[in-house]
């Protein structure tokens, strides 16, 4: 019985999808970047700096994403921050949240280079950006990149969470069929699979590039 | 701007820039400050909105039949026809954004609309952050629970669970009228119905319209204290604090609205039962 | 059942705004309400953690288990878990369960669909860290006699905790966390606790600052004590000397998602 009025209202389901794309495409984007900007930062090692950014990776790392969005969406309400839409205020909320863990993977994937290499470099005269994008970068990355294609999973589905201050995502879209012609349990199933066909392909490329980087 | 004789010191300066920017930030201010209200004045209602010759109007399409989208997706529902009015009135093109009941006041503060249409209690504590115009309509909260239910009335909800809509008001409603209830906030109407229809919760209080709709729709639903849980409130249109012009302007149009009878046509037509609180003795200031 | 605060008249009197002493109106009048959204935070976290851990045993057997539909049952648990966002999870677990009749209150809702969701990751967590145990070490103490139940238990395990033990702290926060998802199906949790005072009050900065410090306490209070009991247990220490690639890949596999979720 649900199930018709779940297929008749699949428009409104591919629009939720939609939505759904659209933020988690802004915010792998967005959060990449910061992390990546950060984990440079880091090593680096201007002491002022260094506090700030340990400060900000222990604060988003140490809360919940859902606080940090109320946060960020009532709190700019709070001081009459103008233009602050809830797309808006999702966005800067995971950036910074999912920013935080990526700059750890990136971290560690820089400690993973062996100094031999950075040592090497320095000794060839190369300038500290060509060390960094010419030497350590790419091996930093082969190993980044399967723990990165697990952290964008997790953003997938933490942009769930959009639902509860009102973005029109997968989650809402199901909630209002489940409004108007109930069946919550067919609904609920049906958006889960609907992640899950979004979320899988990431899975099995993480894992396909975690055994062509494999060194054990 | 005035040259500014600048002695040697690095500290003049760096207090002769700023001084400099404050002002060209000031006139730049003014400029687009007028050129704002220009536009605006184009519009032939005086009233400055944050898209010129747009009026930007937030509902709550999660809460019919106040709010809803219709079969194609588009807003419809008693707040937005209202909003349709009003940028007729104003002889501005209509944008509807939708919200939720806890986003109503943060929307008006981070200017992301020019008002609230949706069944927005007045209550001191917003008025503190927002602006209402005159009342659009009474009401009283009722308390709605499943046709087989024990629950006769307010006293029988000792220790029974009531589900309330986290944005609203209906949690402090609750509180005063029976302290021994236990409250389930949830983040939408919809979803405090949903736990009354899954058995989660005992009992739904909400204002006395939108509970009548939901019952008169659920055959399993009935509303067993109608309107009569707490005292009479009143909703209005929200604004944001300082904007005189566009509050004077809603305020005629709500003045019209009672005057000429399109109040009771328009709840006719979305709730199909006369109100619980009639529109005559509303308070006009 | 919010509102250990201010009277229950309605409506509510607005508070006075002017100086610190409206923070201490906050804390003064709210603050037995934080404290008991702190208490249901930890309560729900601790419970999920203890059975998600009985599931990641459990499903760590089953996919190394050696008959198939065990290994595909473990496999399909796994992948439909950690490919759902835990949120339509939890709504599966308390709106939609009622529909087939079976009704939970939220606690007992709540805490069943976070333990499903972490015993997921622990499955793959504790697999992992079997699997990290060189099967010389099994050779050698099959070879030295040792039964297969205690080679597991005095040869396996205890190099497996060594390899686990920071993952599973990982996942016990990321519990904590996730808890705050219950506050959408109406538990009176930290969150929940901070949405209602800052409707009641719209003081949003200090009720959410609130909220977030007492999260922040917590999880380093949990860290903390990790870390204090790992010294306490583990001879030599758990720190490696050098994160090589090697072993960076070694402690990150199978990890997917693991970090957030």
């Amino acid at each position: 019985m649900g199930w018709n009025d779940i297929w008749d209202n699949r428009q409104l389901l591919l629009l939720g999808f939609l939505f759904t794309l659209n933020l988690t495409v802004t915010t792998v984007i967005s959060s990449t970047i910061l992390g990546f900007l950060v984990a440079v930062a880091r090593r680096a090692r201007i002491p002022v700096l260094a506090q700030i950014l340990r400060t900000y990776l222990e604060v988003f790392r140490g809360s919940p994403l859902l606080v940090q969005i109320l946060f960020v969406y009532f709190g700019a309400a709070y001081l009459n921050i103008q233009g602050v839409s809830v797309f808006l205020a999702v966005t800067v909320a995971m950036t910074l949240y999912q920013g935080a863990y990526i700059s750890e993977i990136f971290r560690a994937g820089f400690e993973a280079v062996p100094k031999g290499q950075l040592e090497a470099a320095i000794t060839l005269g190369l300038s500290p950006f060509s060390r960094l994008k010419d030497v350590v970068l790419p091996q930093a990355m082969r190993v980044s990149l399967p723990p990165l294609f697990g952290q964008y999973i997790g953003l997938i589905k933490n942009t769930s969470l959009a639902s509860v201050i009102g973005y029109a995502d997968l989650v809402k879209q199901g909630q209002g069929i489940v409004d108007r012609f109930g069946s919550p349990f067919e609904v609920f199933l049906v958006i889960g699979v609907l992640y899950f066909i979004l979320s899988y392909p990431f899975s099995l490329t993480a894992r396909r590039l975690e055994r062509k980087t494999a060194t054990t | 701007m005035r040259r500014i004789n600048i002695a040697g010191s690095a500290k003049l300066r760096a207090a002769a820039i700023a001084a400099s920017l404050l002002a060209a930030g000031t006139m730049l201010t003014a400029c687009s400050e007028g050129g704002a209200s220009a536009a605006g004045n184009s519009s032939q209602s005086g009233v400055q909105t944050i898209v010129p010759g747009t009026i930007t109007i937030g509902s709550c399409l999660d809460q019919p039949p106040w709010g809803l989208k219709d079969s194609s997706g588009n807003p419809a529902g008693f707040d937005v026809d209202l909003a349709k009015q009003i940028a007729q009135y104003l002889n501005l093109k209509l944008e509807t954004v939708d919200v939720t009941a806890a986003a109503r006041v943060p929307s008006l503060q981070t200017g992301k609309v020019d008002l609230i249409s949706c069944s927005f209690t007045i209550t001191p504590e917003r008025k503190q952050q927002i602006d209402f115009t005159i009342p659009t309509l009474a009401s009283g909260n009722s308390l709605m629970v499943p046709q087989d239910s024990s629950i006769k009335a307010l006293s029988d909800l000792d220790g029974k669970t009531v589900a309330v809509n986290k944005g609203g008001t209906a949690g402090p409603v609750t509180t005063a009228a029976n302290p021994k209830a236990k409250l389930q906030y949830y983040e939408s109407y919809s979803a405090a119905v949903l736990a009354l229809t899954s058995g989660q919760a005992d009992a739904v209080i909400d204002t006395s319209n939108t509970l009548a709709v939901t019952a008169a729709e659920n055959p399993k639903l009935h509303i067993v204290n109608d309107g009569d849980v707490g005292p009479k409130v009143y909703f209005g249109l929200g604004v944001p604090k300082n904007k005189p012009e566009l509050l004077k302007k809603l305020n005629e149009f709500v003045q019209q609205f009672h005057a000429s009878g399109g109040d009771t046509k328009l709840f006719q037509t979305w709730f199909k039962f006369t109100p619980t609180y009639q529109f005559k003795d509303l308070p006009t200031s | 059942m919010l509102l250990h605060g201010p009277a229950a008249g309605f409506p509510p009197a607005p508070l006075k705004p002017q100086g610190c002493d409206r923070c201490t109106v906050l804390f003064t009048t709210y603050l037995p309400d934080f404290m008991s959204g702190l208490w249901l935070t930890v309560s729900s976290s601790f419970l999920s953690f203890a059975a998600g851990l009985v599931l990641g045993v459990l499903g760590a057997q089953a996919r190394r288990s050696r008959l198939r539909p065990l290994r595909l049952l473990g496999t399909i648990y796994v992948e439909a878990i950690r490919n759902t966002p835990a949120l339509v999870q939890i709504f599966i677990v308390y709106f939609g369960l009622p529909v087939v009749g079976i009704r939970l209150p939220a606690f007992i809702a709540g805490v069943i669909a976070l333990s499903v969701n972490a015993g997921a990751y622990l499955t793959e967590i504790m697999r992992t860290g079997i699997e990290a145990v060189p099967p010389g070490q099994v050779e050698a103490a099959r070879t030295l006699g040792l039964s297969p139940r205690d080679s597991f238990f005095h040869v396996v395990l205890p190099q497996a905790v060594r390899t686990v033990y920071p993952p599973v702290v990982n996942e016990f926060i990321q519990i904590i966390l996730g808890s705050s998802l219950l506050s959408v199906v109406s538990l009176n949790e930290l969150t929940s606790t901070a949405q209602i005072v800052n409707s009641l009050t719209f003081r949003t900065m200090e009720t959410f600052g609130v909220c977030l410090v007492l999260y922040l306490i917590l999880t380093n209070l949990v860290s903390l004590a990790a870390n204090l009991l790992a010294k306490a247990i583990f001879r030599p220490g758990l720190q490696p000397a050098a994160i090589t690639r090697r072993r960076f890949q070694a402690s990150t596999r199978n990890l997917l998602g693991a970090e957030t979720h």
